[in-house]
């Protein structure tokens, strides 16, 4: 890369990630106003949900949504199934 | 996929997950205080980061052998034999024996082997502790994975750089083989970078999932990254394909960098990697046209040459132009906003004849004191602090030194060992050395979750809390300037307490109260986030992750937290103590007939992280026995059949382990899991749980011409081994 190069492309990243913290600055909050929502939306829509076929490792244990009952952790817990 | 919503009047906290050292954010279930789901987060950054550890983690937190009350030697050491105490009967004999042990044979003669992975509300305390009674012998398994890479990229420039796999053009994998289940959102984010355009490099032996989606995979030989280093800047320096702007400002010794680099033609890289010189130079140039990453990797770290390859590494991103810069590797610091736990650890404290005493240093001082203290003026010009304990893995003594001051006191006794979260028996080389260290104990604690075969050993075993049963502030180990709050979703079980308290508590004791003046863990992550929140349940309640914007290049303003300022291709501190200034190739010890073949180790399948996890029942039922991958030529040469059990020694010992074949393995080349034991076998004695048929660490050589010289840290990627068919083992069942 030529040093003019390097400096252009290092400018444009610069510029992007100015504009990935605008919505990283409303993505980390679990409290968001409403502008935050919106962004948050906008961000959903530029970055949509990877589909599972595209997952090349798909795996059934992710795909299970496992879940316990307290009663079948409470009788694992008491030995009383493995 | 996990998206999850919440109904039935089930409450959902955020937490971390603490099953491996990745800390994903995730999502609980509770219903009527027990945690009955782990779900990936419906945050648009993490989501999708989960794998099956964290996911059968209430499981394997409710599982019915799990320590929930102070536990008590009453058999001989090692029998495996415990009584329940009370927390107060454990910690008041515990202080008056260390009270011994330091009043007998100095504080030095306590040593702590700990993991930092699941140890998350910690918060400084252990090296508080260790710095306030004066004891410089700490070590962790971060001593040959990540902890040691961070110790010596900060003698290159002052820090451990994080990748930006969002803006990257190319990604260079050194082994490493990020999966569905293991490194998971490193998994995502170069899947992600792929479907965007980023190019992938993949130097690997065997043809790994990730060597499979590669543009380019590299089949080097085991061991070999610092010669195919040298081959890539043989490339890159030659047709001038570095940054000779940077270089030339902010570099010293490109100039000695550029001779050593002319003693590796390509034909001689071909020689020793395996990896066709065209293909050197194809990866090379790809590696250097654009912004590239080469992020961390396990695999380097466990090398002869591990010194060499990481500062090689180093000087790759240096010389390219990869450093600080969006698209490359950034040096992100500490967050401004959030104080890091290395600023709890008190390390101004320690003197520095006790620093002088720490172990190993003498003749592999990388990470510890006599190394980092180095640094110090420079990370405080730099960074604002003088100590920064990136990964835990600054200021550490070297764990073998550790071992044999334990085992046979020179250069002076270690007495007291302090077990937390860590299962030391099987986590460093040369497990026999270990076993005898830690008979030859006055006082051994283990703060544990299971009777692992190290809590076996131990006199005392103190129950912990679980990653489900706190609140914790995980600040990516201080390698990044993120913060992440990870919220308590359930009450832990017994008289489970968490690594902060079991320091509190020993130090109350211990009549250093104090220095330790919370009384609650919540306390001190109070303190922690008071620049940000007015408590840490209001910071949980608000933030995913505390952020603040990256600032590039900021060595224009301040230079590089080094002595000379700069990026240190030569590094006049190695020459004073003794090493090669420069990057170098050691050639592999001489041949030996008897171990004809090569064996692979340091890393864990899937299902399990480390020493943990075989008593899910779950995940045990997909990797029910340690196997051992060999590829079918090989193995129809050595009569082997798929299945069959087979011993495979090095010239350190043998383990036991299930055959099986794996068409993507070189042939002549054996890989071993790390970390098996079976909880399911008998304790103590000569089972120890199986640790004794199937714990890699008793196959890691870890004499010196298989110690890489300067961090003192074991080669086990690419052993001489032998294998032989045996008859499948007894496994005695505990009672």
């Amino acid at each position: 890369m030529t040093s003019q190069s390097r400096d252009e492309t290092y400018a444009k990243l610069v510029r992007k990630q100015k504009i990935g913290m605008f919505f990283a600055g409303a993505l980390i909050k679990r409290r968001r106003s409403l502008w935050d929502r919106m962004k948050v939306a906008l961000y959903k829509r530029m970055v949509p949900a990877r589909d599972p076929a595209d997952d090349f490792m798909r795996d059934e244990i992710v795909d299970a949504e496992t879940e316990f009952s307290v009663e079948e952790l409470r009788a694992f817990r008491e030995g009383r199934t493995r | 996929m996990n998206a999850y919503d919440p109904k039935g009047g089930a409450e959902t906290k955020n937490l971390i997950c603490s099953s491996c050292d990745i800390q994903c954010t995730l999502h609980a279930k509770v219903v009527d205080g027990q945690v009955v789901k782990i779900h990936s987060s419906d945050n648009p950054i993490f989501r999708d980061n989960i794998c099956m550890k964290g996911i059968y983690a209430p499981k394997g937190f409710a599982h019915p052998d799990r320590v929930i009350y102070p536990l008590k030697r009453v058999g001989e050491r090692g029998s495996g034999e415990f009584e329940r105490v009370t927390w107060d009967e454990a910690l008041t004999d515990i202080a008056a024996r260390l009270r011994k042990v330091i009043d007998q044979y100095g504080p030095e003669a306590v040593a702590v082997s700990t993991s930092d992975w699941n140890t998350s509300t910690e918060n400084g305390m252990t090296r508080r502790f260790m710095n306030l009674i004066g004891s410089p012998n700490y070590i962790s398994g971060v001593a040959l994975c990540a902890g040691n890479t961070a110790a010596v990229n900060r003698l290159v420039y002052g820090w451990f750089p994080q990748p930006d796999f969002s803006n990257t053009d190319c990604i260079v994998l050194f082994g490493h083989n990020p999966k569905r289940h293991s490194w998971v959102p490193v998994f995502n984010a170069i899947v992600g970078a792929q479907k965007r355009g980023a190019k992938l490099i993949v130097l690997d032996p065997r043809k790994s999932e990730m060597a499979e989606r590669a543009d380019i995979w590299l089949p080097l030989k085991p061991g070999t990254d610092a010669a195919l280093c040298f081959g890539w800047l043989n490339v890159i320096i030659n047709e001038k394909l570095y940054d000779e702007d940077f270089v030339a400002k902010w570099c010293v010794g490109f100039e000695e960098l550029k001779a050593r680099v002319a003693e590796f033609p390509l034909d001689r890289v071909e020689a020793i990697t395996g990896v066709p010189a065209d293909m050197i130079i194809k990866s090379a140039r790809l590696y250097a046209e654009g912004l590239s990453v080469i992020p961390w990797t396990p695999i380097t770290d466990q090398q002869r040459n591990s010194t060499s390859a990481i500062r090689l590494h180093c000087i790759l991103r240096a010389i390219c132009g990869n450093l600080d810069v969006p698209g490359g590797e950034t040096l992100q610091g500490l967050n401004p906003d959030i104080p890091q736990k290395s600023v709890y650890e008190m390390h101004e404290a320690l003197s520095q004849a006790q620093r002088d005493k720490q172990l190993g240093a003498d003749k592999h001082p990388v990470f510890t004191y006599r190394a980092m203290g180095q640094l110090e003026d420079a990370t405080e010009r730099v960074w604002g602090f003088r100590h920064i304990n990136i990964v835990n893995g600054s200021y550490m003594a070297v764990p073998s030194a550790v071992f044999r001051a334990m085992a046979d006191g020179n250069p002076y006794p270690v007495k007291a060992f302090l077990i937390q979260g860590n299962n030391p028996l099987m986590s460093y080389a040369n497990m026999k050395l270990i076993h005898r260290a830690m008979m030859n104990q006055d006082l051994i604690v283990a703060n544990e979750h299971f009777i692992t075969p190290s809590a076996q050993l131990a006199d005392y075993i103190l129950p912990g809390d679980a990653w489900t049963e706190r609140n914790s502030l995980l600040d990516g180990y201080g390698w990044s300037a993120g913060n992440k709050p990870s919220q308590k979703a359930m009450e832990p079980p017994g008289k489970c307490r968490g690594a902060f308290e079991f320091w509190r508590d020993i130090a109350h004791a211990m009549g250093l109260g104090n220095h330790f003046p919370w009384e609650r863990n919540e306390d001190i992550l109070d303190e922690r986030v008071a620049g940000v929140a007015s408590s840490f349940e209001e910071f949980a309640a608000t933030y995913d992750a505390y952020l603040t914007p990256l600032q590039y290049k900021k060595y224009e303003k301040v230079g590089f937290a080094t002595r000379s300022g700069k990026v240190e291709l030569y590094s006049e501190m190695l020459k004073e103590f003794g090493f090669d200034p420069l990057p170098y190739w050691r050639e592999e010890p001489e041949a030996d007939p008897a171990f004809p073949l090569s064996l692979f180790m340091g890393v864990r399948e899937d299902e399990y992280f480390q020493t943990g996890h075989r008593h899910i029942p779950e995940l045990r039922e997909r990797r029910p026995e340690p196997e051992m991958y060999i590829h079918p030529k090989t193995a129809a040469e050595q009569g082997l059949s798929e299945g069959d059990w087979v011993l495979v020694e090095t010239k350190e010992g043998g383990v036991k382990l299930r055959t099986s074949f794996k068409g993507n393995m070189p042939e002549g080349l054996l890989r071993v899991p790390h970390g098996w034991w079976k909880p399911e076998m008998a304790r103590g004695g000569t089972c120890l749980s199986g640790a004794w048929d199937y714990a890699d660490a008793q196959i890691c050589p870890d004499d010196d011409d298989y110690l890489d010289r300067e961090q003192g840290i074991p080669h086990i990627k690419g052993v001489p081994c032998r294998v032989t068919r045996i008859a499948n083992p007894v496994q005695v069942a505990a009672e």
